[in-house]
């Protein structure tokens, strides 16, 4: 007993480290694939989705680097900044089309009340 | 868990105020605060799938502020769970915009009907006519390139008419100057012509005169006109006698009449005295004749002496007759060569 319990706690430290870099590496995939979408819906081109866009890319970059120094944790919380940050960068690039549609459609039958 | 917010806040509040734990983070105190502005206002109907991932967010924030107070994660997922709301609150504007252009075209669809036509009609109408427009204007500025290269064509052809029509003109001026030329070269040739046949019958009008007053006879040396030494003369002078200047007179307007003839003036004696005396009596009667026919109007350049003395004689000298004959002054008449006579 006396030598199987190190081994054990050795063990199960092992596996707390393997899993937070597993859920590390998922949550990365999560936000750059969140970054990535809102770029497409055209983000950039949105200002104020761009700015959430530019933060977004600069959490990613900062996580990336707490990954590097084996920061895992602290990595994860970042990339998950990044991810609600790229979310919203979508939210809003997809708003501004839908808002610019309303206001034509106000111009053209400016009779009509919302 | 809406109406767990409160709870959970007026936990996180008397953990607090009792001092246990650090006060709530500001990023987790504005997450509720815009949580529940968010859940008031329209996302909860329109975009209620986001606000309940927001309110999860929420939830994970306040339960890792519960268990770690000083958790430094509690900022990271106060500041998730805010961005939460935020897009929450975005679907719901958009949804809220959407919802606003599919009232407005009902509304729009349903005057159409009202007013007996068709909303989509009208749709079609005006897309048509956005159509028809844009095909106008397609129209027009093919017709204006149509027309802008038809004007280039014509310009061009004008150029080309001006240019043929500059040829031909240009041609018409040559013929016509050709044909000017030729008539010119004619009327040269038809004048020189009636020059020539003019001087010939002059010259033959002129030699039909000498031969009125003087011997003519034609010679390989050329036309020699043999004027008596007795009739021009006294024996043994040189001074020409009055009788013999009208004859001289007559010579020289006849000579004037062919005046591209060289006239080579020759002195003859008969074979009375000495050789020098007759050499230099003939050049003297020579003299005397030339300066006649000079005074008379006849051009000197064209007029050559030489005196033969009696060197010469036409006729025996032994008889009164034949000395009368070698007596004599002959005028000989060349075409002009350009090459002088023999010295004067």
């Amino acid at each position: 007993m006396r030598r199987t319990l190190p081994l054990v706690l050795m063990g199960s430290l092992f596996l707390a480290c393997a899993a937070g870099r597993s859920a590390t590496r998922e949550q990365r995939a999560s936000s750059l694939s969140s970054v990535s979408a809102a770029r497409q819906a055209g983000a950039e081109e949105v200002p104020e989705a761009a700015t959430y866009l530019a933060l977004a890319e600069e959490e990613a970059t900062r996580a990336e680097a707490l990954m590097r120094d084996g920061k895992h944790r602290d990595a994860q919380h970042m990339f998950e900044r990044a991810e609600a940050d790229a979310e919203l960068a979508l939210a809003l690039a997809e708003e501004a089309p839908a808002r610019a549609e309303a206001t034509r459609a106000r111009e053209r039958l400016p009779s009509v009340s919302p | 868990m809406i109406r767990r917010l409160p709870f959970l806040v007026a936990s996180a509040a008397l953990a607090a105020a009792a001092g246990c734990v650090a006060a709530v983070p500001r990023e987790l105190l504005d997450a509720q605060t815009e949580y529940e502005t968010a859940s008031r206002g329209p996302a909860g109907a329109l975009a209620p799938v986001r606000l309940h991932e927001a309110e999860k967010a929420l939830d994970r924030a306040n339960r890792e502020y519960a268990k770690h107070p000083r958790s430094k994660q509690v900022a990271d997922l106060a500041y998730v769970a805010k961005r939460r709301v935020e897009i929450a609150e975005s679907e719901a504007r958009a949804e809220q915009a959407r919802r606003y252009v599919a009232s407005v075209e009902g509304e729009a669809r349903a005057r159409m009907l009202a007013q007996g036509g068709s909303w989509r009609a009208q749709q079609d109408l005006a897309e048509a006519e956005r159509l028809r427009q844009a095909q106008e204007d397609a129209e027009r500025a093919r017709a204006a390139q149509a027309q802008a290269e038809q004007r280039a064509r014509d310009a061009e052809a004008q150029a080309a008419q001006r240019e043929e029509a500059d040829r031909l003109a240009r041609e018409q001026q040559a013929r016509e100057a050709e044909a000017q030329r030729q008539a010119e070269a004619q009327r040269q040739q038809q004048e020189a012509l009636t020059k020539a046949q003019e001087a010939d019958r002059k010259a033959q009008e002129a030699l039909e005169r000498l031969e009125k007053i003087a011997q003519v006879r034609e010679e390989p040396r050329g036309t020699v006109i043999t004027l008596s030494g007795s009739l021009l003369f006294a024996t043994g002078q040189s001074e020409l006698l009055p009788q013999a200047q009208s004859r001289l007179t007559e010579v020289a307007e006849a000579l004037k009449q062919s005046p591209d003839t060289q006239l080579r003036i020759e002195g003859h004696t008969d074979a009375r005295g000495t050789e020098t005396l007759n050499q230099d009596l003939s050049v003297r009667r020579a003299e005397a004749v030339r300066n006649f026919l000079e005074n008379r109007g006849i051009d000197p350049e064209r007029i050559a002496i030489v005196g033969y003395g009696s060197s010469r004689p036409i006729a025996d000298n032994r008889t009164p007759d034949g000395r009368a004959m070698n007596r004599r002054v002959e005028i000989v008449l060349k075409p002009r060569t350009g090459v002088g006579g023999a010295g004067r």
